[in-house]
C-alpha cells in the first residue's frame, strides 16, 4: 500500500487483515512506500523482492501509485488487489488539478487491473464490486467484504474528558465524519441546515470531523461563502482532524450523523456512529444505502425539506430514534463487528492463498 | 405463567436491596407460576467479574440460569460517571435544594442519547447472552428489578410489547434524571416500592406516559406473641447502617441539644454496622452489630426508633420497628418515611431537635397514644408489607 498508518481508513484496513492472516498461521509481510514507522512495515523494494519468490500480494488499490501498481504487476504468485474507492475526478474540476490528475490516473490503473484476469478482487461494498465487474473483472473472482475499521478501538477508549465537557455543554444536533472534500456533501449539509432553520426556527449545531487538503482551496472557500451567505454564523464548528479519544468525544456529544456524501465506496463513520449508538439519517448514495441497510433512514431523490424533516423526526421522537441505533447495531453485529469481517475476509482470502503453492 | 426476574446479581451471600427483592419476589412468585431468575455470574458490582459458573442451578426451590459477563465496568465509564454527577456526591443528591436538582435535571436533559446510554452500559454489566435468551425465549411476562443497569435497560429492548414489568426502585439521585431511563421504563408495567416512588418516576420523566402503580414488599412480620407494650421504654433506637449517610451525625447533634432541654433524657443506642467514627458518649450507646433476635428485642423495647436518613428507598427498619409495636419518628424530608407515617398513623416526622424533644415528651407523657401508635404500626406492615400481603398483591397482579 501507498501508505500504512493506524487511524485512516486504509490503514486499519491493512492492519485487520494482517492481524487476522497471522491469527490463521500465515507468515504475512506489510509494505508500504511510506507511514508509521512503528508498525514495522518493509520499503517498496523490500517488497519487489519479497514477492519475487511466489509471495502471494495483496494489494490495497486506491488512488495513483504507480510504483505500487509496478510491482504488483509483476509479483508471481496469486494475486488478489483490495479495491480502496477512488473519488471520481469531475469531484475535484476546478478544484484541483493535482486531484484531477491522481484521481484519473487511479481510476485507469484500477481499469487496467480489473481486466486482468488472474487478478482476484475484494470489494468493501457490492456497489464496487459492481463498478469493478463492468470494468472487466469477472464477477466470479470479485468478492465483498467491508473493510476492517476502528469502532471497536473508538468504544473501548476513554473519551478526551476536555473535549467531552466542551462539546456537552452545547452537544452537536448533527455531526459528520470525512475529510472536508468536494465529494463528502458538505455544501449540501449546510443548505439543509438553512432549511431546517427556516421550517424550524433554530438552526442546527453542526460540527464537521476531518481533515482537509490545502489544495482545495476553493471548494474550501466556496464553502465559507456558503456558510455566510447561509447565515449558520457559528453553528457550524470545523473540528479538524481528531485524535481517537476527541473522535469518541464527538461522536457521544452528538444526537446524529447526517450524512450527504455524493461518492463514497463504504463509509466507515456509518459503521462507528452505529456502534456507539448514534442515529444516522443520510441522503441516498449506492454504497451509504448499502452500508446501512434496509432498516436504515436513507432518503432518495428526497429534497432539503425532506432531509431537514427527516432530521427533526429523529432529534424530536426518541422512539424514532431508538428504532434507528436498534437497526444500526444489529447490522453491526452481523456484519460489521471485527469477528463477521474477519469471517468474511478469511472465506474470500484463503481459498485464493490455498489454491497456489506459493504460501 | 412462565416468568422471568431479572436481576444483575442473584444468590447467597449477595447483599443489596435489589437483589435481596428479587429473591423474595422470585420465591413468592414461583409458589404458583413457572419462575426463572435471569441474572449474570458476577457477585460484585464494581468489576462485575465472572466468579459464578454459568448455566442453571436450582437455589433455595427457584430455578436459576446465570449469563456471563463479557464486559464489565468499561475505563471510560469513570469519566462519564464524573461528567453526570459534576460535583455532586450521589448519596447526598436528594438533599440538595430543588434548583439545584432542577438545574441538574435541565444539564442531563441536554445530554445525547448515545452519552446518556454510554454510561448506562459502561458501568457493566454487559451479558449479552441474557439478552439472547430473552429474545429467543417466550415467557409471559419478564420482572426486571431495578432500573440502573444494562440488565434493565437492553433487557427491556429484548422482550416483546406488553409482556415487561419493572420494579425500578428509583431513588432521588444523578443517574436516575437521565431521560433515556423514562423512554425505556414507558415501555413497561412499573412496580413502586412506596406511593412515593410512583411519584418520583412522574416526576423524573414528564414527558413519558409512565404505567406506574405500588406494588410494595414483604417482610417477616414476627410472631404477635413477640411484640408488646414496654412499660417504662428508656432509650430511643436507630438501627441500620451507622453512616453519614442515613442521617446519624444529624441524628447525634439532635440527640445533644435534646439533652440540654430534656430532664431524665433517654438514652440513644444505634445498632448496625459501623461506617463512621462514632464513639459511645453522654448518653450514646453504639452496639455496632447485632444478630436479627436483638434487633427485634431491642426494637420491641425502645421508647421509639428514631431514623432521620432523607435517602430511604423502603425503610425496612422503621417497618420492622412498626411491626414490633413501636412507634417511630423520622425526618420531614424524607419522602419516603413520612409516607409510612401517614399511611400508618405510627409515626411522625420530625424538622428539627425541638421537635424531635417535643415528641419524646409527648411520647413518655402518653402511654395510651404510644399505644395506639404501635398497634397501628403493627396493623399497617400486616396490612401493607408483610410477605402474605406482597403475595396477596402478586397473585392479584399475576394471577395463578
Amino acid at each position: 500500500m501507498p501508505s500504512l498508518q493506524r487511524g485512516d481508513a486504509t490503514g486499519n484496513d491493512a492492519l485487520g487483515m494482517h492481524a487476522a492472516l497471522v491469527s490463521r498461521g500465515w507468515d504475512v509481510r506489510l509494505f508500504a512506500e511510506g507511514g508509521d514507522r512503528t508498525l514495522g512495515f518493509g520499503t517498496s523494494s523490500e517488497a519487489r523482492s519479497f514477492l519475487r519468490d511466489g509471495a502471494a500480494a495483496l494489494f490495497h488499490q486506491g488512488t495513483q501509485w504507480d510504483n505500487g501498481v509496478r510491482i504488483f504487476e509483476r509479483a508471481s504468485g496469486v494475486r488478489i488487489a483490495r479495491d480502496h474507492n477512488v473519488t471520481p475526478a469531475s469531484f475535484f474540476a476546478g478544484v484541483s488539478d493535482d486531484f484531477v490528475g491522481a484521481s484519473n490516473v487511479g481510476l485507469a490503473q484500477r481499469e487496467r487491473l480489473a481486466r486482468d484476469p488472474s487478478i482476484a478482487w475484494i470489494a468493501a461494498s457490492a456497489m464496487n464490486a459492481g463498478e469493478l465487474v463492468a470494468l472487466g473483472a469477472s464477477a466470479a473472482r470479485v468478492a465483498v467484504v467491508p473493510p476492517f475499521h476502528q469502532a471497536e478501538e473508538l468504544a473501548a477508549v476513554e473519551p478526551d474528558e476536555a473535549a467531552l465537557r466542551r462539546w456537552v455543554a452545547l452537544p452537536a444536533d448533527v455531526l459528520f465524519v470525512g475529510r472536508l472534500a468536494p465529494n463528502k456533501g458538505h455544501r449540501r449539509l449546510l443548505r439543509i441546515a438553512a432549511t431546517y432553520a427556516e421550517l424550524f426556527g433554530r438552526r442546527l449545531r453542526i460540527r464537521l470531523v476531518g481533515s482537509h487538503d490545502r489544495r482545495w482551496a476553493p471548494w474550501l472557500a466556496l464553502l465559507a461563502r456558503d456558510r455566510e451567505q447561509l447565515r449558520l454564523g457559528d453553528s457550524i464548528e470545523y473540528l479538524g482532524t481528531l485524535s481517537t479519544a476527541e473522535l469518541k468525544a464527538a461522536y457521544l456529544t452528538s444526537r446524529m450523523l447526517l450524512c450527504c456524501s455524493e461518492h463514497e465506496g463504504f463509509c466507515v463513520p456509518l459503521v462507528e456512529a452505529g456502534r456507539l449508538g448514534v442515529p444516522v439519517v443520510a441522503t441516498w448514495q449506492q454504497a451509504v444505502a448499502e452500508t446501512l441497510g434496509p432498516d436504515a433512514l436513507v432518503l432518495r431523490d428526497a429534497d432539503d425539506d425532506v432531509v431537514a424533516t427527516a432530521v427533526h423526526r429523529v432529534l424530536e421522537d426518541g422512539t424514532l430514534r431508538d428504532a434507528l441505533v436498534a437497526a444500526q447495531q444489529a447490522r453491526y453485529a452481523t456484519r460489521y463487528a471485527p469477528a463477521a469481517i474477519e469471517r468474511a475476509f478469511l472465506a474470500a482470502v484463503e481459498p485464493l492463498l490455498r489454491a497456489e503453492p506459493s504460501r | 405463567m412462565k416468568i422471568a426476574v431479572v436481576v444483575q446479581r442473584y444468590g447467597a451471600g449477595i447483599l443489596g436491596g435489589a437483589e435481596t427483592y428479587a429473591a423474595v419476589l422470585a420465591g413468592i412468585l414461583s409458589r404458583f407460576h413457572d419462575v426463572e431468575v435471569l441474572t449474570t455470574t458476577a457477585r460484585e458490582y464494581v468489576t462485575w467479574r465472572n466468579e459464578l459458573p454459568a448455566g442453571t442451578s436450582e437455589e433455595s426451590g427457584v430455578r436459576v440460569r446465570r449469563f456471563p459477563v463479557v464486559g464489565g465496568r468499561e475505563p471510560a465509564w469513570g469519566i462519564l460517571n464524573r461528567l453526570l454527577h459534576d460535583g455532586f456526591d450521589s448519596s447526598g443528591f436528594a438533599l440538595l435544594p430543588a434548583d439545584v436538582r432542577a438545574a441538574h435535571a435541565r444539564r442531563l436533559r441536554a445530554w445525547p442519547d448515545a452519552l446518556q446510554e454510554a454510561f448506562i452500559r459502561g458501568q457493566g454489566p454487559h451479558a449479552p447472552a441474557l439478552h439472547a435468551h430473552l429474545r429467543t425465549t417466550p415467557y409471559d411476562r419478564v420482572i426486571f428489578v431495578t432500573y440502573l443497569y444494562p440488565t434493565t435497560y437492553d433487557g427491556l429492548a429484548a422482550v416483546p410489547s406488553g409482556r415487561a414489568l419493572v420494579v425500578p426502585t428509583l431513588h432521588d439521585e444523578p443517574p436516575a434524571y437521565l431521560p433515556v431511563f423514562g423512554r425505556r421504563l414507558a415501555t413497561a408495567r412499573l412496580l413502586g416500592l412506596t406511593d412515593t416512588e410512583v411519584t418520583l418516576m412522574r416526576e423524573l420523566y414528564p414527558g413519558e406516559q409512565l404505567s406506574g402503580e405500588r406494588i410494595g414488599y414483604g417482610i417477616e412480620v414476627p410472631p404477635d406473641t413477640a411484640a408488646r407494650i414496654p412499660s417504662d421504654p428508656e432509650f430511643l433506637l436507630y438501627a441500620g447502617r451507622i453512616d453519614v449517610h442515613k442521617g446519624v451525625v444529624q441524628l447525634l447533634r439532635w440527640y445533644r441539644a435534646l439533652r440540654a432541654c430534656v430532664p431524665r433524657p433517654p438514652r440513644l443506642v444505634l445498632i448496625g454496622q459501623v461506617a463512621m467514627p462514632v464513639a459511645s458518649q453522654d448518653g450514646v450507646d453504639v452496639r455496632g452489630f447485632v444478630d436479627d433476635a436483638e434487633k427485634l428485642r431491642l426494637m420491641r423495647d425502645a421508647l421509639a426508633l428514631v431514623h432521620l436518613s432523607p435517602y430511604e428507598s423502603l425503610g425496612i427498619v422503621a417497618l420492622e420497628a412498626m411491626s414490633m409495636r413501636t412507634p417511630v419518628l423520622v425526618h420531614a424530608d424524607s419522602a419516603v418515611m413520612v409516607e409510612h407515617c401517614r399511611r400508618s398513623g405510627a409515626g411522625l416526622w420530625l424538622r428539627d431537635a425541638c421537635e424531635l424533644a417535643a415528641a419524646i415528651g409527648r411520647l413518655r407523657s402518653d402511654a395510651e397514644l404510644r399505644h395506639a401508635m404501635g398497634e397501628r404500626g403493627r396493623r399497617y406492615v400486616e396490612r401493607e408489607y408483610s410477605l402474605a400481603a406482597f403475595e396477596a398483591r402478586l397473585r392479584e397482579l399475576l394471577p395463578p
